[in-house]
This record gives C-alpha cells, sequence and structure tokens, in this order.
C-alpha cells in the first residue's frame, strides 16, 4: 500500500464521508415525494385521495392552517440537519498511531480507558477512581483520591505518558492530571 | 492409462477429474481431501482447473502462497499425468488459515 | 470514497437544507402576514397552476418520480465495494476469512482483546484488508499494540505477502455521535 492509499485511507476512517447522512436526507425527501406522487395520481386519475388532494394541501398550506405548522417544523429540522451535516468537519473520536506495516486508528474510548488504566496504577487508587477524556492533542485525566492517600499527579501523568508512547500516536497527546479536592472513601 | 488394446472407449469424468486434483490439492496444501473443492471448466478445449481450500499453516516456512504454488504445480505436472487431461491454468482460493499441527507453547 | 465524493455530499447536503429552509419559509409565509410582519413584496396570491388539471398533476406525479428515482439510485449505489477477496496473485486469491483466522488464532489468549474481524474492501482495484480488533474498555496500551502488531507480522509470515491492512482498535461500541472528546 503506497504512502498516499494510506493517508487517503486513514482520513476515511477517521472522517465521516457524510454519506449516510446525505442517505438519511434523500430518504426523508423520497418519503415526502412519494406521499405527493400518490396523492397526485389519485386526483389525476380522479380517485379519492388518501389525506388530501393537491388542491386541498396547497390550500392548507397557504391559508395559514396551523396544521402547516408540523410541515414547517418538519422542513425545518430536515435543513438544520443537512446543514450541520454539511458544514462540521464530521471527525470521528479516533487517532492514529505511527506503524509502517498498516494504518493503525484507535477509538478514542479505548485510549481513554488505557489512559485511566495507567493513570490509576501510577497514583496508586483504583481504576474507578480514574476518569480521562481525550481530545485531539490532549487528554485530561480526573482522579479522586482515596481519603487520606494523597496523590501525587505527577506520577498519574508520567504513567499516563508512558501508556500513551507505548501506543506510539502519529500526533502527540499532552497529558494533564488535575485531582479532585473532594476524596472517596475507598 | 493404455486401454487401446481393450474395445471400447474410456471416457474419465469431469467428477473424477475433480476429485483426482482435489486429493492432490489436498496433499500439497495441508487441507483434507472432504473440504477442498475442485471444479474444471472447458478453457478453448483445454482443462482449467479452479480450487477453493483451506490451507494449513503449520509448515515450517512454507508460506501460504507457497503451498498454493506447490498445489498448482502439483496439478499441472502430476494431475495432468493422472488424469491425460491438459491442463491450461489452475487458480487458488484460499478459504481458510487453519493450524492443526500446532502445539502451541504457552 | 474519494475526495471529490466527500466534498460533492457537503455539497448536496447544503442544497438539500437551503432548498427545505426555502420551503418552510414559504410554507410560513401566511403566518408571517397574520403576525403582522412586514414583508418586502406584496402579498399576492403565487401563482400556482390549476391544481385540478391532469396535465399539472401529471407533471408534479413525473417529477417527483424523478427525484425519487435518483434518490433511491442514490442511496442503493452506497456500495461500501465489500468483498470477500484479501489478497490477488495470479492464479490464487485469498478470503478475508482466511485472514481473520490466522489473527484471530495468534489474538486468542492475548490480554484485553475480545473479538477480532477481518473484511476486505476493494479500493483502487486492490483489496483492503479491515481488522476491526475489539478491545476491553481500560486496555494495557502497550501490551495491546505489541500483541496485534505481533499477528500482523505473523499474518505476513504465515501468507508469505503483505497484504494492505488497516487496523482499528475499537471498544465494540458503535457510536454514531461520539464528539471530539471522548471520556472514560
Amino acid at each position: 500500500m503506497n504512502p498516499r492509499t494510506e493517508r487517503r485511507l486513514s482520513r476515511r476512517m477517521r472522517y465521516r464521508s457524510r454519506s449516510v447522512a446525505v442517505s438519511v436526507a434523500l430518504g426523508v425527501i423520497a418519503v415526502a415525494l412519494t406521499y405527493i406522487g400518490v396523492e397526485a395520481t389519485l386526483a389525476a386519475l380522479a380517485l379519492p385521495p388518501l389525506l388530501l388532494s393537491p388542491v386541498d394541501l396547497t390550500e392548507a398550506l397557504t391559508s395559514g392552517d396551523p396544521r402547516a405548522l408540523a410541515v414547517i417544523a418538519g422542513l425545518v429540522v430536515l435543513a438544520v440537519f443537512a446543514i450541520v451535516a454539511a458544514l462540521t468537519p464530521g471527525g470521528r473520536a479516533r487517532h492514529e498511531l505511527a506503524d509502517d506495516r498498516a494504518v493503525f486508528l484507535i477509538d478514542d474510548d479505548v485510549m481513554a480507558g488505557g489512559i485511566s488504566r495507567a493513570a490509576a496504577l501510577g497514583a496508586g487508587v483504583s481504576r474507578t477512581q480514574v476518569t480521562t477524556t481525550v481530545g485531539r492533542r490532549r487528554a485530561t485525566v480526573r482522579v479522586s483520591p482515596s481519603a487520606g492517600f494523597p496523590v501525587d499527579a505527577e506520577l498519574a501523568t508520567n504513567a499516563a505518558d508512558h501508556a500513551v508512547s507505548a501506543a506510539e500516536p502519529l500526533r502527540a497527546i499532552s497529558i494533564r492530571t488535575a485531582v479532585d479536592r473532594k476524596a472517596v472513601l475507598a | 492409462m493404455d486401454g487401446s488394446a481393450i474395445a471400447g472407449r474410456v471416457v474419465i469424468t469431469a467428477r473424477a477429474i475433480e476429485a483426482v486434483l482435489a486429493a492432490l490439492a489436498a496433499e500439497a496444501l495441508g487441507s483434507t481431501a472432504r473440504s477442498t473443492r475442485v471444479r474444471v471448466r472447458d478453457d478453448g478445449g483445454l482443462l482449467s482447473a479452479a480450487v477453493r481450500a483451506p490451507v494449513d499453516a503449520t509448515g515450517h516456512g512454507a508460506t501460504v502462497l507457497d503451498r498454493v504454488a506447490s498445489a498448482q504445480h502439483l496439478i499441472r505436472t502430476r494431475g495432468a499425468e493422472l488424469t491425460g487431461a491438459t491442463i491450461s491454468d489452475v487458480t487458488v482460493r484460499v478459504t481458510d488459515i487453519t493450524h492443526r499441527n500446532e502445539r502451541r507453547a504457552r | 470514497m474519494t475526495r471529490s465524493n466527500r466534498i460533492a455530499n457537503r455539497i448536496i447536503l447544503m442544497l438539500i437544507g437551503l432548498v427545505s429552509l426555502g420551503l418552510a419559509a414559504a410554507v410560513a409565509l401566511p403566518f408571517a402576514t397574520n403576525l403582522g410582519v412586514e414583508l418586502p413584496w406584496d402579498q399576492a396570491e403565487l401563482a400556482l397552476p390549476d391544481l385540478t388539471q391532469p396535465v399539472v398533476l401529471w407533471s408534479i406525479v413525473g417529477f417527483a418520480a424523478a427525484v425519487l428515482a435518483f434518490a433511491i439510485l442514490w442511496i442503493v449505489t452506497r456500495g461500501r465495494g465489500r468483498t470477500g477477496t484479501a489478497l490477488r496473485v495470479e492464479g490464487a486469491a485469498i478470503d478475508a476469512s482466511a485472514v481473520q483466522a490466522v489473527l484471530r488464532d495468534r489474538l486468542a489468549g492475548a490480554p484485553d482483546v475480545v473479538t477480532v474481524s477481518a473484511s476486505a474492501h476493494e479500493r483502487r482495484g486492490e483489496p483492503v484488508v479491515l481488522v476491526r480488533v475489539q478491545a476491553r474498555s481500560a486496555p494495557d496500551l502497550g501490551a495491546l499494540r505489541a500483541a496485534v502488531g505481533s499477528a500482523v507480522d505473523r499474518l505476513d509470515e504465515v501468507v508469505g505477502a503483505r497484504i494492505p491492512l488497516v487496523v482499528h482498535l475499537t471498544s465494540g461500541v458503535r457510536s454514531t455521535f461520539a464528539g471530539t472528546k471522548t471520556t472514560h
């Protein structure tokens, strides 16, 4: 696999292509158009309408009928969904790991869990007393110390750093440890 | 297979050829004859063989692709010999990779 | 998925969004006038065609059918290019299931590995294998990475060729709405 293909695959895995969003939007549109098509066909064949004939539909939509509010709401929801999907980058919570054999990715929640585990060991607390939040370039470790046993944040940070370097992320992640003032009774 | 002394024709069915080739392939790939399937078809008058089988990976140094190559070679040479057919090409599809003979050191 | 596909998707979404917004505004017009909102143009009756005429109705059906056909076609052609073949060389093909078997075997005793699966995807003529390794929730990162790395090395050894791979370490929870910050 040449480097360009690797970069492309990596990007594909780390960002949403918005393919699903388009399918969803088109699906909604398809449902609406099916309904309109059915009503128009029934009217053209001089058959009774399913719910409202095209004439009645436009009447309801232009006369301030309260039911039109539902239509407006639906359209606005679709519009917001589509525009947000179009404009936001859509990055997935994943990090790429350095590897010359393959494109290597890790979900952020796995990495966060691994960091928590290492930090807990380093700080001498149980795993349940540590929470880690992983962002693009930074990870924040929160430790709830056991009452009576102060926690050295530096030990936790060092342990977490070790764990992260062992994973070898492509872009360095800096660790910050915050120790809660409130302790837990183990 | 010289049947010229006896009156009548000797016809080797495609099924028979497939069975022979399957046995050869299984030997080369380290799979069981049962799990190895061969389908032959006409390739402009010659015989083209398509093999589908798992490959055993416990042979030291023998990679899967090595074993595939030796299976192809075996079929082309011994297989042609045994069946009398002229074989044009042999394609192999590896459906699984097994470790049947491995004793795990833990 | 090519770069232009990604951009095209966003353009389509933008168009859909703007058109929906426009339609919402159009339907909201009568309410605006009722609320006494000043409109820049004369609130004349929209010149809608006579909706009792069959010609008009059938052209609506035609338009709806055309757009519907496009929508369905688009959705259906979202083939992910998923194949079963992991590697193709002259005369030989290796299935993704074979790759999965080797990796599963190698990672069977690995700490923190729950399950391993491999699927092949066609990318520009060459198949790429996506290996999904489900890891336990708080793994030993170094050990996990090393175990997966050695499993891939073993795969290369066994197969006798380097199959293009994308290895994905996941927790198994398919998160559709995960933001940029993840907490565990």
